[in-house]
C-alpha cells in the first residue's frame, strides 16, 4: 500500500513488456506512443499553463497585464510586484503571518485530537464505537457553513471575533471529522503484531502507544497535518466571517478585500502575492508527497 | 481517505473489525479509550453539535444582527418565507450547487483518472511530468479564483484573446470577445465550473495513480495472453480494481464540491445577478451581509435535510451494491 509510485512500476493498462527491447535499448517508436505523448502533452499544457500565467504576470510591468493581444512572455521583466509585497504596503506581511499561525495551530490542535479518536477507533472494541463511527461519518457530510451561523453568534456574545482562538477553533470543525477518519483507516492497514509482541514482552501501554504505535503511524499523521494545514490555508469563508480588523485578516479574505477592492485590478501585484502564497504548500507538499500519498490512500487502495 | 472506503463498500465489516490486540484485560482499559477519546469528543461537540443544534433553534427565531434586541420565536414562519419566497433564491441555489458538484466532480474525475493513466505508462521523465500536473491541487483556492478571474476577463484575457483568434479555414467559431462575467451568466457558471475542474483534478490523479499501482500485473497479463485490446483491459480489469477507489474519491470530491465557496466567491460574488450563487453564498449574504441570522440558519438547516436524505440513499445503495456483489 505504500508502495513508492514515483518508481516508475509495472503497468497497467499496457501491454507486458519483456524487457529486452529495453535493455537493448531500440525500442521502437510506436504510433501508439507517439499518441501517447501527443495527449500527455495536450494534458500537461492544461494542467500547467494557468501557473505558468501566473508567473508570468507576475513579473510584468503593470502596464504589459491589460495589454491586448496578451504577451506570452514579458518584453520588460521585473521583479517589482515582490519587491512592493514584502514592503508591505497592503498588509501582505500582516495576512501571511496570521495565515502561518492559525494554520499552524489549526493543524496540532487536529493531530492532538484526531491522532488518538483514529487509533482507538481502529483498535478497540467498546460500547458506542460502532455509533461514534456513524456519526462522525455524516459530521463529514454537515455543511459546514450551518455551523459557522452558530459559531459566530457564539464568538460574538463571547468578545472573541477577531482572536486567534476563534479562528483556530473553528477551522478544526471542518478538518476533524475527516482526519479523524483518515487516521482510523490508516490505522486499520497497519498490522498489529508489533504491539501485541511488545505487550507480552510487558511493555505497558502507554509504552506500547508512545515506543511502538507512534513511529509506525507517523505517515499517517504527516498526511492528515497536511490536509488540515491545506484546508486552514485555503479557507475563506470563516477567516472572512470571524475577522474585521486587517490586522487579524488571513491570506483568504486579505486577498478578496484587499486586491479586488482598494487596489483594483492590478494584476502583477496579485500574481506576485499569489506566487508566495502557493509556495508553502508547494513546498510541504513537495518533501512530504511520499508519506502523503501513504497516508492518504492508505485503506482506500488496499483492495 | 482510507476513511469512508470502508463504510462505503461495506458497513458493517468496516464497524466492526475482526483484528484486535491483546487489550482486552486490564482495569485501565476502557479509561485509556476514553482518555484517548476525550479530545475529540469535546470538540465534537463543542463546535459542531452543539452550534449544528442551535442552527437550529435560530431557525425557529427571528435574530437579525441589526436589530438583535427585537429577537423571538417565529415558529415555523422562515421556513414557510424560504421555501415560497423566491426573493431568498432557494430552490435555484440548490439547484446550482448540485449542477456545479456534479459537472466539477465528473469532468475533474475524467481528466485525473486519463493523466493516472498515463502517468502510469513508462515515460521519460515522469517524475517532472507527474509533479506539473499534481501542481493545481496545492495552489489555494483564492489564487486559483484570481487567475482565471484574470484569464477570463472579458477585454484583455487570454482566454478570449486565444478563443477569438481561432480561425478554421475562415470559419471562426467566436469572432466577438464573450463577456464571462456578464450577460445572463451562463458563462459566468462555465467559467467558475471550469476553473473549479482545474483544481481538483489532480487530487484524482494522486488518488488513481496509487490505486492503479495496485493492479495485480498477472491480472493484466493474463487479459492480454487472452487477446484483450486496451480499451477491454480498461474496462473489464483496471476499473473493477479500482471500484473502491473511484467510489470514495468521487464521493468525497462531490461532498467538498456542495461546500465549495472560496472559488466562487472570489471569482463572482455569486453574480451576475444570483446565476452562480449556491447554497454556501446564498448562506453567507443572507446571514452575514443582510444580517438576517435566522433566515440564514433556515436555509442551512434545509440545506442539512437534503443533505442528510442524499447520504441516507447513498449509504442504502451503497450496501446494496455490496449485497450483491
Amino acid at each position: 500500500m505504500s508502495k513508492d509510485i514515483s518508481q516508475p512500476l509495472d503497468l497497467a493498462i499496457s501491454a507486458p513488456d519483456t524487457g529486452e527491447a529495453r535493455r537493448n535499448g531500440k525500442r521502437p517508436i510506436s504510433i501508439k506512443r507517439v499518441v501517447l505523448y501527443l495527449i500527455l502533452a495536450v494534458l500537461l499544457i492544461y494542467a500547467f499553463f494557468p501557473t505558468f500565467w501566473m508567473l508570468s504576470t507576475s513579473i510584468k510591468p503593470q502596464l504589459e497585464a491589460f495589454q491586448d493581444p496578451p504577451t506570452w512572455w514579458p518584453h520588460n521583466p521585473t521583479l517589482h510586484s515582490y519587491q512592493i509585497l514584502f514592503a508591505d504596503q497592503q498588509g501582505f506581511l500582516t495576512y501571511f503571518k496570521n495565515s502561518l499561525i492559525v494554520g499552524i495551530f489549526t493543524t496540532l490542535l487536529t493531530l492532538l485530537a484526531a491522532t488518538p479518536a483514529g487509533y482507538v477507533l481502529s483498535r478497540f472494541r467498546f460500547r458506542g464505537a460502532r455509533a461514534l463511527l456513524l456519526v462522525i461519518l455524516a459530521t463529514q457530510m454537515f455543511p459546514y457553513v450551518t455551523i459557522l451561523i452558530s459559531l459566530y453568534t457564539l464568538f460574538r456574545q463571547l468578545g472573541m471575533l477577531n482572536t486567534y482562538p476563534a479562528l483556530v477553533l473553528s477551522f478544526t470543525t471542518f478538518s476533524l471529522p475527516f482526519s479523524i477518519w483518515m487516521m482510523k483507516g490508516f490505522c486499520d492497514t497497519m498490522p498489529t503484531d508489533l504491539e501485541d509482541a511488545a505487550r507480552v514482552d510487558g511493555l505497558g501501554r502507554l509504552g506500547v502507544l508512545w515506543k511502538i504505535v507512534m513511529p509506525i503511524i507517523i505517515p499517517g499523521v504527516i498526511a492528515v497535518g497536511f490536509f488540515a494545514f491545506l484546508n486552514s490555508w485555503n479557507e475563506l469563508l470563516y477567516a472572512l466571517t470571524l475577522t474585521s480588523s486587517p490586522d487579524m485578516r488571513l491570506i483568504p479574505p486579505g486577498f478578496v478585500l484587499t486586491y479586488i477592492g482598494e487596489f483594483q485590478d492590478r494584476w502583477p501585484d496579485l500574481m506576485a502575492a499569489s506566487t508566495v502564497v502557493s509556495l508553502p504548500i508547494v513546498v510541504l507538499f513537495t518533501i512530504f508527497q511520499k508519506q502523503l500519498v501513504s497516508g492518504l490512500t492508505a485503506g482506500a487502495v488496499k483492495g | 481517505m482510507a476513511t469512508l472506503d470502508a463504510n462505503a463498500k461495506q458497513t458493517g465489516a468496516a464497524l466492526t473489525p475482526e483484528r484486535k490486540p491483546g487489550f482486552k484485560r486490564g482495569i485501565n482499559g476502557p479509561w485509556l479509550i476514553f482518555i484517548l477519546l476525550v479530545p475529540s469528543l469535546v470538540l465534537l461537540i463543542g463546535i459542531i453539535f452543539y452550534p449544528v443544534f442551535n442552527t437550529i433553534l435560530l431557525s425557529f427565531q427571528s435574530l437579525n444582527l441589526a436589530i438583535p434586541f427585537l429577537n423571538h420565536w417565529v415558529g415555523l414562519a422562515n421556513y414557510g418565507k424560504i421555501l415560497t419566497n423566491p426573493l431568498f433564491d432557494f430552490w435555484h441555489s440548490v439547484e446550482f450547487s448540485a449542477l456545479f458538484s456534479i459537472l466539477s466532480t465528473v469532468i475533474a474525475f475524467l481528466i485525473g483518472f486519463a493523466f493516472a493513466l498515463l502517468l502510469n505508462q513508462r515515460l521519460r521523465f515522469q517524475l517532472l511530468w507527474r509533479g506539473l500536473a499534481l501542481v493545481p491541487w496545492v495552489i489555494p483556492y483564492v489564487v486559483v479564483a484570481y487567475l482565471f478571474f484574470y484569464m477570463f476577463n472579458s477585454q484583455y484575457g487570454i482566454i478570449n484573446h486565444v478563443l477569438t483568434s481561432i480561425d478554421l479555414f475562415g470559419w471562426r467559431p467566436f469572432p466577438q470577445p464573450l463577456p464571462w462575467f456578464g450577460g445572463d451568466g451562463h458563462l459566468a457558471v462555465i467559467a467558475t465550473i471550469f476553473a473549479a475542474i482545474w483544481n481538483k483534478f489532480p487530487f484524482f490523479t494522486l488518488m488513481l495513480l496509487a490505486g492503479l499501482q495496485t493492479v495485480p500485473q498477472e491480472l493484466v497479463d493474463a487479459a492480454t495472453v487472452d487477446g484483450a485490446g486496451v480499451w477491454s483491459r480498461l474496462w473489464n480489469v483496471t476499473i473493477p480494481q479500482l471500484r473502491g477507489i473511484i467510489v470514495i474519491t468521487t464521493t468525497l470530491q462531490f461532498i467538498w464540491s456542495l461546500n465549495e465557496f472560496a472559488i466562487i466567491w472570489a471569482m463572482t460574488n455569486g453574480g451576475p445577478g444570483n446565476a452562480t450563487n449556491n447554497i454556501v453564498i446564498n448562506i453567507y449574504r443572507t446571514g452575514f451581509l443582510n444580517e438576517s441570522i435566522s433566515y440564514a440558519a433556515t436555509i442551512g438547516v434545509l440545506w442539512l435535510l437534503i443533505l442528510l436524505v442524499f447520504t441516507y440513499f447513498y449509504i442504502r445503495v451503497m450496501e446494496g451494491n455490496t449485497a450483491t456483489r
